[in-house]
Parts: structure tokens; sequence; C-alpha cells
């Protein structure tokens, strides 16, 4: 029965190679990731969805004292080893 | 990170912030992005933090207490940190009595050119956001690092992707508009990929294919771990107009500190999956003029060519 069941599918494997090879040659690669994939992890990535990303940030010093004063409200800075929008 | 994380990403946080003061982020150790006399006015208003911190002060100079140094303790850490922020921003606004002509020194343009890096003319400038998936083990930080914001890092960090900056050159940017990714770029990607991934093991071989606009491959670490990609770059008129590359790997948990974001909470050694993505952002915006941080060491002369 095991030996059937080898004359089979070892000719159907012998005989795929070739189409497997294919389907990785370099201009027809495909990514292991799925579009469905993709678009779930873009939502989890975009730093759109942050809540601290919506916040008007300024990014020198004499601009966020100027909008201050024009603004009349104070200034909230956050500093780090680092750009707290960023790495730090 | 860890600010941004606990206190920035919170809506009621980010809203008060949003809403009644001017906000201001300062990296003050390797892109202070300030003039000398800049530097001098901001020592004695929270500019000489060694780490991470919080000040609020006036137009003219006025700092105003919002008790920034806490000592929380017990089950609710992380709504008593939260908490005690909103109590403290509240704090600062009735304090806070707008001054009638502070005096605001123009910075010197000279020196400003100098020392504020801006993304390159007619380049792009990208954020490369990294996050952990599927991590569900105990974290144990304490193990590996105590300190008394673990409790409140384990909610934080996970919802909140570490981010950092990519800015690409005018030419690279025509040459992605025509069709055809840069090596140079590709490498610079892997510098983010590396890093995203641990920071460990180097990209050895970096695999993408760019066909009518869409990008996939692979890159191949040290370690023989391949992370995926999927990704979409479209133009019009010669300009960018869609940049999204998602790239997915196994990352290894090991370093504490730094900007990897989520990955702070991949215990030592362990590992998880993890994803990165590389999308546009507006370099004329503040949150796209932020200047690329994790390559800096490897690539500097991209930004010293930015001068």
């Amino acid at each position: 029965m095991l030996s059937k069941w080898k004359s089979l599918v070892v000719p159907m494997i012998i005989a795929s190679a070739p189409a497997l090879a294919l389907a990785q040659r370099p201009d027809q690669k495909s990514s292991r990731l799925s579009l469905a994939e993709f678009k779930e992890l873009k939502a989890k990535l975009d730093i759109k969805n942050q809540p601290w990303a919506r916040i008007p940030w300024q990014v020198s010093l004499t601009e966020a004292r100027e909008l201050a004063a024009k603004t009349k409200k104070p200034i909230f800075m956050a500093v780090g080893t680092g750009n707290p929008l960023g790495w730090g | 990170m860890g600010i941004r994380a606990i206190f920035l990403n919170n809506p009621k946080v980010a809203e008060l912030l949003r809403t009644r003061f001017v906000c201001y982020a300062l990296d003050n150790v390797v892109n202070p992005q300030m003039t000398g006399a800049e530097k001098e006015w901001l020592k004695d208003r929270g500019g000489r933090a060694c780490t991470g911190g919080t000040s609020v002060f006036t137009a003219g100079g006025q700092v105003l207490p919002h008790g920034a140094n806490w000592d929380p303790s017990g089950p609710n850490l992380f709504a008593k940190h939260q908490d005690a922020m909103i109590r403290g921003l509240n704090a600062a606004l009735s304090k806070y009595h707008p001054e009638k002509a502070p005096q605001i020194n123009k910075p010197d343009p000279k020196q400003l050119a100098e020392v504020v890096r801006r993304p390159f003319a007619g380049g792009l400038a990208l954020f490369a956001t990294y996050t952990v998936l599927e991590w569900k083990e105990p974290l144990n930080l304490d193990e590996q690092w105590r300190h008394s914001l673990n409790r409140v890092y384990e909610k934080a960090i996970p919802a909140c992707p570490g981010v950092d900056r990519v800015w690409t050159r005018k030419e690279e940017a025509g040459a992605l508009a025509a069709g055809t990714f840069p090596e140079k770029l590709k490498q610079r990607l892997a510098l983010h990929v590396a890093y995203g991934m641990g920071g460990k093991s180097k990209v050895k071989a970096v695999d993408l294919t760019l066909r009518a606009g869409r990008l996939t491959g692979s890159f191949l670490l040290e370690d023989g771990e391949r992370a995926d990609v999927l990704g979409f770059i479209e133009s019009k008129d010669g300009k960018i107009r869609r940049f999204e590359v998602i790239v997915k790997g196994i990352g290894t948990g090991g370093c504490p500190c730094g900007g990897l974001g989520p990955l702070h909470v991949l215990p030592k050694g362990k590992k998880a999956p993890v994803a990165i993505a590389f999308m546009l952002a507006d370099p004329q915006t503040n949150l796209g003029r932020v200047p690329p941080h994790s390559a800096r060491d490897l690539d500097r002369p991209v930004l010293k060519g930015n001068h």
C-alpha cells in the first residue's frame, strides 16, 4: 500500500519541481506578506492613528515662544535623549 | 519613548496639550536643533534634563510648576501617572498669566543654519515605525531591568509604535518616481530593519523588486532570519504620492532603552514577530522635520550633506 502511494506521489513531486523553481524566480517572487496583513499592519503602524501625533508640535524653541506669545498659551516642553517625537 | 507612550499618547493628555498649550519637543543630546543662545535661555527651564522629562513655561520664560516629579505606587499605577500629569498640567494652567510683550530674541540665521537639519529639498521624509506583534507571555521586566515605571511600560508601550525618520535625497525620490529603488536607500532601510529586529544582527542581503508600483522581497539578517517586504510606491507627475512599505520578521529582545518602542518590552533574548513600516511624511510639517536618529552614526554623511 505504502509503495503504491510512493509510486504515485514521488513522480508528482518530481514533475512539479520545475514549476516550484519558476515560482521562486527573482522576477516572479511574491512576498509572504498578504495584502490583508499589509493593511492590518499599516493601520497599527501609522502614527496618524496615535493621539500624540495629532498635537501641533513645534520643533524650534524660538518659534514655540513666538507662537505662545501670539496665542497667549503656556509652552509644554517634552525633552529626551533623542527627540520625544521620534527615538527619544 | 517613555514620555510619548505613557503621557503624550493618552487621549485626555493629548487633547489637553493640543488645545491649551503650545507643545515643543526637544532632543537635548544628539540633535538639539538650537543655537547656543537658545540653549542658554532654556537651561534653567528644563533644558538641562539628562534623560526624559517635561517642563512648562511661558513665552517670556516664567517656569510654571506642574509636578512632573511624582512617585505613585500601587495597582493603579498606570492611571495614577496619567491622572497626575493631567492634574499637573491643569495646575500650571491655573498659574498662567499671559505676558504683555515678552522679549524673544531672534536666533542668528547663520548659526541656526549650522545647527538645524532639514529634510533634503525635493527629497522625501519617511516615518519608520516599529511594533511587536503577538506577544502573550509575561514580560517580567523587573528581571532584566528594575525600574519604577515597569508596570506602566507594560501597558503603555505595546500600544505606541516606536518611530524614527528616513530622509531621501531629491535624486532618490526621482529614481523612485521613475520606478527604480535606489541601492543606497535600500541600505538605509536595512539599517532600520536590523535596528527594529533588535539591533544585534545586521542585514547581510537585501532582495527587493519594484515592479509596477509594487515592492516585494526580503531582508536577510546575519542570524538567518528573513524579514519579508510588501509595499506600494506610486507617483504622479514625477512626484511620489504613495510610499507604504511594510516589513515583517522576527525580532529579539534585549535592549531596555532607546527608540525601539515595543521592543522595549521583549525580555532579553526572547523572540517575537516584529513589523516595521516606512510611510510618507510631509517634510514641510514639524513631524516630518524631526531628523533621523537611529541611523545617525551609520549614515552620518547623509545628514551632514543636508547643511
